[in-house]
């Protein structure tokens, strides 16, 4: 098995002299390549903060971040621009599409930059797009297509320069159910057929029940972690709420 | 790649187009104003004027580069909030991999863009708006034409050196600005706090220490203006301008928190009514962009105070027209026989008054012996006497009080600087040469005129019958006509006076001077013009651009909040807050922020313009006409004021709601 994600006694405190918030305690955890990974808290349990130091958007206080096999803690700012155009993609709640760019364009815009060819980037974007079922907006804008849409089109943008790893941070926060149920399917879809390897955060067992492994987080540390094995949907759903009532707080049991 | 990211600008500028529109109006209309103002510094009067008075030459170099200097803030604080916008957008881009350095030059592209096409544009602008306010002006002071405005390469040339300048430093700072970013700070834009950099200490002391710089500012200034005839000093004046500026980001700055502290210090208080929440949401509001503040104050103070300054001189040139020609036409004689003159009038105008009246000769000159002052000794030989009810009629017709004397009595009108010395002077008595003994009444100034007693700056009044026996002196033609007289008309007129005296010139034509006899309004207000008022143009021109740019500040300002507070007042509907509610919260808010850039300026601009008035009031109508100069330029300047703020509220209203 190939490790693409390890994380090591990863501390962030936030705020100077007087009030320190401890948002990431020590944590260590590791994610292999073709895992579906949900990251699960209470809000202000330290989610978002985990998978911004991982997605290189925010610093750690200390601790070591390797994906990869590189140490994302030492780089600097070009190495890490450059690692995030080949080795990571993002799905963010609220989409981040550019207005001024159609869904093709979007989708295309890190291949682009990655000075692919043309032709080639044609062709893959409308095969991923026919993969997420999006074939048929490719020339409309953002503003023009639904919520679901939109984020089935960023994860045809996350997936067209096959990352390492993809980082969700509650993707389906902004969608109603029917749609959030279809952009779950799509990720494990994703994650089955195309192999890619994600980590999630999500604070609704709903969604974190189409993964195969679900870590617990409670103030800043992991606090559980299950994982679905052969279990039905079902099964690891109930499991998933039987762990989130023993961790108390305000988790939404269902979406 | 680069092209790539060149084709993503010029694509982001097309198509947000929309988003851009407040950031291409603003800058198009800086570069306009400015394109105008050169246009205006390099029209052939302004120029002729330079080099007659150097000061006027200086002032106009310091407006230019003052100028410049707020649109640099302007163009800088609306990139500013053009980069707001789109931090999100930034913070995309580099989470797609792409390099800051791509990004700010993708973003120091655009503004570059657009930067240039409103440079474009704003040429035709400018040089309309120029045109257009030259015509007001025109119609202001009722001049044929004040300037002439000509597209000159010098202006064209000058407008693109700023335009060169100002986004030279526009842009290194925004450059230096977002190589400092994070992609954090990018992307979690919209939640964080704004700072505020000032150390407590200097907030608690600052408040005060910047009042007490303000008065002293004052005080330097009031000094320039204290004696008539002595000349003020410009540097001082500058420098005084530059106390009062600090002054006003002194007490910005430091108000909130002195607001704070006086108004929530008392508990009773604290809790009375919404005093706590309007205080709290007003006070950091101003705190987080005291600086913002504190440059409208500064360009409102610079309104009011040009308009002032626009005012003093057209009440100037107005008072310098009413001393030379308070009618359409006066026209002298030494005999009563005007039907020549008139006969001529009437071909070309419609009489709506005509009055004929003549003056006395008293050569036992009681008063003309009394003056001691040199420069106030006039030319004639004798003092000039007239009638009470002929000095009545002439001074209802210039809707002047009449005045009133009995049997034994006489008055004299006379100028502003021959009142002063005459007052000083002990004349209480005087004996005509017909031998009648007259007591004084009073001596006074208002409604005086030039032409009344030519040469000598005074008349004595004097009861109807007493004028028995005085040998006469001219007689006087005064007409009002319902059209306005011209200059021409007062050329053709002047062949049927006898000239006062002709001289050959040099190329042995015969050139003949008419000095008293002839006085046309349209003649005196044509000859007139000149520095006073190209200088109350200009200064009437500075202050509609600062009026423009305060406005437009207040607007992007006001818009780009509630875009941002949108969130804030969705919570609040969903609270349960009713609508009408949340608009007056609104309505409170945007007042309070409307108001409190106009309370130092209020001041600053009153007091500087009485300091003024100690000089100017010996050319002006009255010593207390300011005051109502200064409330007209108020209330104009609150009347456009309230347009923006009306604009504002809606556009603010209409983002929420959205
Ligand atoms: N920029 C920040 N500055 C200070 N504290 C922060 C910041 N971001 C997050 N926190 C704090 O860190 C903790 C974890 O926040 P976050 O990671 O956003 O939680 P979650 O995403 O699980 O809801 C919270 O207590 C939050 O208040
Ligand atoms: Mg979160």
């Amino acid at each position: 098995m190939e490790t693409i994600l390890k994380i090591e006694q990863v501390k962030k405190y936030y705020g100077d002299s007087g009030l320190i918030t401890k948002a990431l305690n020590g944590i260590d955890f590791t994610v292999e390549k073709g895992e579906f990974v949900a990251i699960m808290g209470a809000s202000g349990s330290g989610k978002t903060t985990l998978l911004n130091c991982i997605s290189t958007i925010d610093t750690v206080t200390s601790g070591y971040v390797l994906i990869n096999q590189k140490d994302i803690t030492q780089m600097n700012e070009d190495e890490l621009s450059d690692f995030r155009r080949t080795e990571l993609g993002f799905i963010f709640q609220d989409f981040n599409l550019l207005d001024t760019l159609t869904i093709e364009e979007n989708i295309a815009l890190s291949s682009i930059i990655n000075h692919q060819n043309e032709n080639d980037i044609e062709k893959n974007v409308s095969e991923i797009a026919t993969r997420l079922g999006i074939e048929g907006i490719l020339k409309k804008f953002p503003y023009e297509v639904s919520g679901g849409q939109k984020q089935r089109c960023a994860c045809a943008r996350a997936l067209i320069h096959s990352p390492k790893l993809i980082l969700a941070d509650e993707p389906t926060g902004a969608l109603d159910s029917k749609a959030s149920r279809m952009l779950l399917e799509t990720m494990m879809q994703m994650n089955q057929e195309l192999k890619a390897t994600i980590l999630m955060v999500t604070h609704d067992a709903f969604s974190a029940s189409f993964v195969t492994r679900v870590l617990f987080l409670k103030d800043g540390k992991i606090f559980n972690e299950i994982r679905k094995g052969e279990k039905t949907r079902k099964e690891f759903f109930d499991e998933i709420l039987d762990v989130l009532t023993l961790l108390g707080g305000d988790v939404d049991l269902v979406k | 790649m680069l092209i790539l990211l060149n084709k993503l600008a010029i694509r982001n500028v097309k198509r947000s187009i929309k988003d851009y529109v407040i950031y291409l109006i603003t800058v198009t209309l800086a570069f306009s104003f400015l394109f105008a103002l050169n246009l205006i510094s390099n029209a052939k009067e302004v120029l002729e004027l330079s080099d007659i008075m150097e000061n006027f030459k200086f002032v106009m170099i310091v407006v230019n580069i003052i100028f410049v200097f707020i649109i640099c803030f302007l163009i800088n604080y609306t990139s500013k909030f053009m980069f707001q916008k789109r931090s999100k957008e930034f913070g995309t881009y580099l989470i797609l991999g792409i390099k800051k350095n791509q990004i700010t030059n993708l973003f120091t592209l655009e503004n570059f863009l657009l930067g240039i096409f409103s440079i474009i544009l704003s040429f035709p602008l400018g040089y309309f708006i120029s045109i257009l306010l030259s015509f007001a002006m025109m119609n202001i002071f009722e001049l044929p034409t004040l300037i002439n405005i000509n597209m000159t390469i010098q202006s064209v040339f000058l407008t693109i050196l700023s335009f060169s300048l100002i986004y030279f430093f526009v842009l290194f700072f925004l450059r230096k600005r977002m190589k400092k970013l994070k992609i954090y700070d990018l992307l979690y834009f919209e939640k964080q706090n704004e700072k505020t950099k000032i150390p407590p200490t200097m907030r608690h002391y600052g408040f005060l220490c910047s009042l007490i710089l303000g008065v002293a500012a004052f005080l330097l200034f009031d000094a320039q203006f204290k004696n008539v005839g002595q000349e003020p000093s410009m540097a001082i004046i500058l420098i005084s301008l530059f106390f009062i500026i600090l002054s006003i980001y002194g007490v910005t700055v430091t108000l909130s928190d002195f607001l704070v502290k006086m108004i929530l210090k008392k508990k009773k208080r604290k809790y009375k009514k919404d005093y706590l929440f309007i205080t709290r949401t007003f006070s950091s509001k101003i705190k987080t962009m005291s600086f913002t503040m504190g440059t409208l104050t500064v360009l409102i103070t610079l309104t009011l105070i040009a308009l002032n300054v626009s005012s003093l001189m057209k009440g100037m040139f107005e008072y310098q027209i009413k001393r030379r020609a308070p009618y359409e036409m006066i026209i002298s004689k030494t005999d009563m026989d005007f039907s020549e003159h008139l006969n001529k009038i009437k071909e070309n105008y419609t009489i709506t008054d005509q009055f004929i009246y003549q003056d006395y000769q008293d050569t036992n000159n009681n008063i003309k012996m009394k003056i001691q002052k040199e420069e106030l000794q006039g030319w004639k030989k004798f003092d000039e006497i007239i009638k009470l009810s002929d000095i009545n009629t002439l001074l209802s017709l210039q809707q002047k009080e009449t005045m009133h004397i009995n049997n034994n009595e006489f008055s004299i009108l006379c100028s502003k600087e021959m009142e002063k010395e005459l007052k000083k002077q002990e004349i209480q008595q005087i004996t005509l040469t017909n031998g009648i003994t007259l007591q004084q009444k009073e001596i006074k100034s208002d409604g005086y005129f030039q032409n009344l007693s030519f040469g000598l700056g005074y008349i004595i009044i004097v009861p109807d019958e007493t004028i028995k026996d005085l040998p006469s002196n001219n007689s006087h033609l005064i007409l009002n006509t319902k059209e306005k007289t011209t200059e021409e008309f007062a050329k053709e007129l002047l062949l049927l006076s006898n000239p006062d005296f002709c001289e050959k010139n040099d190329y042995g034509y015969e050139i003949c001077y008419s000095l008293a006899n002839l006085v046309v309004r349209g003649q005196e207000i044509a000859n007139n013009k000149g520095m006073l008022t190209i200088c109350s143009f200009v200064c009437f021109y500075i202050a509609f651009i600062f009026i423009s740019v305060v406005g437009t500040i207040l607007a992007i300002q006001s818009l780009s909040d509630s875009t941002k507070y949108k969130y804030r007042y969705t919570v609040l509907k969903k609270l349960g807050v009713k609508k009408e509610a949340i608009q007056k919260t609104i309505l409170k808010q945007l007042s309070l922020f409307f108001l409190f850039p106009i309370i130092y300026p209020f001041l600053v601009s009153f007091f500087s313009l009485y300091s003024m008035n100690r000089i100017f009031q010996i050319s002006l109508e009255t010593n207390t006409i300011y005051i109502s100069y200064f409330m007209m330029n108020f209330v104009l300047f609150l009347i456009i004021y309230f347009i923006y703020f009306l604009t504002t509220y809606f556009g603010y209203k209409k983002n929420i709601e959205e």
